[in-house]
């Protein structure tokens, strides 16, 4: 048995979107995958379908991560079973629309949790294996919307894709050469296979289909960028002009485009 | 009454009981402020109160509560609320440094970290907005770091991160509601004469950087408040900051992490390995 064939990759939210396009990715390149998400029968159906399809191993944990000690209980499971975890690609998440002093503070509270304080905890408990090991690929997903200025019903999400970039790109220092390799994949608006399946991808948006890359090009890239251990990655064209943009306008230019953007989001809620 | 009542400004400011934090209770209270010093250590902020009291007239809340600990802001919200006191200034300065590398720290102190720097500033914000926006005017500064603009070296990971995401919420806070009145500033201390480095046993690392590099608090608490009232969503202080900043950000990405690797190497004894 070679090395690769042991090789086991975790990934958080791995029942929809990106996070099982990163499962596919992981488990054509050889590694076996550990499912984990709320939904088990989803997660089981799919780690039978990359069973078959790749012939590799797999295990699913349910497992609620916005709960405190869902990471914990994670780590003892993939201890216990004696899987030796060497890709960690931390997904799990999503935005809470509208405005902030809209929502219910359990509601921001409960992201944070899991966008932020989970991904803390299963880096910190699969970093110090994977240092021993002098291998390790760790895969933060963060967004487009951590490097440009938040409009409305981006306000925390934004700050806490940010919070991971900047996560990132401090473990990816701090872990250079060692073999541990930490990557933040900074996707714009990314569609799902699922969308197509049922039909809707036409109406998801008015926005032009240039801006929209899908799940499975995004988890491809990010194992791409992960694998060459780039400790940001854009995903595609678009997204790159429109970070780069951020980057070099003026402030006062990209105040006055967000505002604009938030007015518009405003008309629509009323 | 209701004059008086009127007249009154209450400005709110965690982390009040050293450094950055003290320095800006003074400031606002100099300001004509009445003040609600927030930290763990009841003594002193009693004494740094009846010093405000005192000194300028003003009126002073004091409230002991540990930020770290889930319930906290729910607490410190209710017991302004139960005294009536409406905030049109708020402070979100608590905040404190650990060393050592990432899996060398302990999970505990990491967890308290990201609490006090992460959701206790989202969380304060959460509270207290709506009542700004209901009067159509309020100030909120939140306490960052150099550490949330430049690249972070050994033992900053987690605070790095906690300092972006201050950055970023406050920017886009500030977006959000800059329309109804109300400013958010990330004010981004530097190297800060403060209580700060005993704790996080870094006072070995800073001892030798010249003095270009160093703030007084009074000058970062000064900073905080005018940009707050001109409606700069990022403060940096002026001079070594400021510069480096603006020539780092010109800086290729890849040249950045060269540099902090090259740091990261010479700096610090610690073995990544």
């Amino acid at each position: 048995m070679t090395e690769r064939e042991q090789r086991w990759a975790l990934i958080t939210g791995a029942s929809a979107g990106i996070g099982e396009e990163c499962a596919n990715v992981f488990a054509q390149n050889g590694f076996n995958v550990v499912l984990v998400a709320r939904r088990e029968d989803r997660l089981r159906k799919h780690a039978n379908w990359l069973e078959s399809k790749y012939g590799v191993e797999t295990h699913v944990i349910q497992a609620d991560l916005e709960k405190a000690d869902a990471c914990h209980a994670v780590f003892d499971e993939t201890e216990r079973m004696g899987l030796e975890i060497s890709a960690l690609v931390n997904n799990a998440g999503y935005g809470v629309p509208g405005h902030f002093s809209a929502s219910e503070w359990a509601h921001h509270e409960a992201s944070i949790e899991l966008m932020v304080t989970a991904v803390c905890r299963l880096t910190y408990l699969y970093l110090a294996k994977m240092k021993e090991h002098h291998y390790g690929r760790i895969i933060n997903v963060a967004s487009l919307a951590a490097l440009v200025p938040g409009s409305a019903g981006h306000t925390l999400y934004g700050a806490q894709k940010a919070f991971l970039v900047k996560f990132s790109q401090s473990l990816w220092a701090e872990n250079y050469g060692s073999g541990v390799h930490v990557s933040a994949l900074c996707p714009g608006f990314t569609y799902s296979e699922f969308h197509d399946v049922i039909g809707v991808r036409e109406q998801m948006s008015e926005l032009p289909k240039f801006m929209w890359m899908d799940a499975k090009t995004v988890a491809e890239q990010g194992f791409q960028a992960v694998m060459d251990n780039k400790p940001v990655y854009v995903n595609g064209r678009w997204n790159k002009f429109v970070a780069w943009m951020a980057r070099h306008l003026p402030p006062s230019l990209i105040e006055a485009i967000i505002r604009r953007q938030s007015a518009k989001v405003r008309r629509q809620e009323v | 009454m209701n004059t008086d009542q009127a007249r009154e400004r209450w400005a709110l400011v965690t982390g009040a009981s050293a450094g950055i934090g003290t320095a800006f209770a003074r400031d606002l209270a100099a300001r004509g402020f009445n003040v609600v010093l927030v930290a763990r250590r009841a003594e002193r902020l009693n004494q740094l109160g009846a010093e405000l009291e005192d000194q300028h007239g003003i009126k002073t809340l004091v409230a002991a509560v540990d930020l770290s600990q889930g319930g906290a802001r729910e607490r410190l919200f209710k017991a302004t609320e139960a005294q009536n006191i409406q905030i049109e200034m708020l402070v979100n300065n608590a905040g404190f440094g650990i060393d050592k590398g990432y899996t060398e720290q302990e999970l505990d102190d990491q967890a308290a970290m990201l609490q006090v720097l992460v959701t206790t500033v989202a969380q304060t914000c959460r509270l207290y907005l709506p009542g700004m926006v209901a009067r159509g005017h309020g100030r909120i500064i939140n306490v960052a770091s150099m550490a949330g603009v430049m690249p972070t070296i050994i033992g900053q990971s987690l605070y790095g991160a906690c300092k972006s995401f201050v950055i970023k919420l406050s920017e886009n806070l500030h977006l959000e509601y800059g329309d109804k009145g109300i400013n958010v500033t990330a004010v981004c201390p530097g190297l800060t004469r403060t209580e700060f480095f005993g704790p996080a046993n870094m006072e070995d690392d800073v001892k030798d950087v010249g003095d270009f590099a160093w703030s007084e608090p009074e000058e970062i608490a000064a900073l905080g408040i005018e940009a707050v009232t001109a409606g700069e969503p990022l403060a940096l202080p002026k001079g070594f900051y400021r510069t480096y900043a603006r020539i780092v950000g010109l800086l290729p990405r890849w040249v950045q992490y060269w540099m902090v690797r090259k740091f990261n190497k010479t700096a610090s004894g610690t073995n990544p390995h």
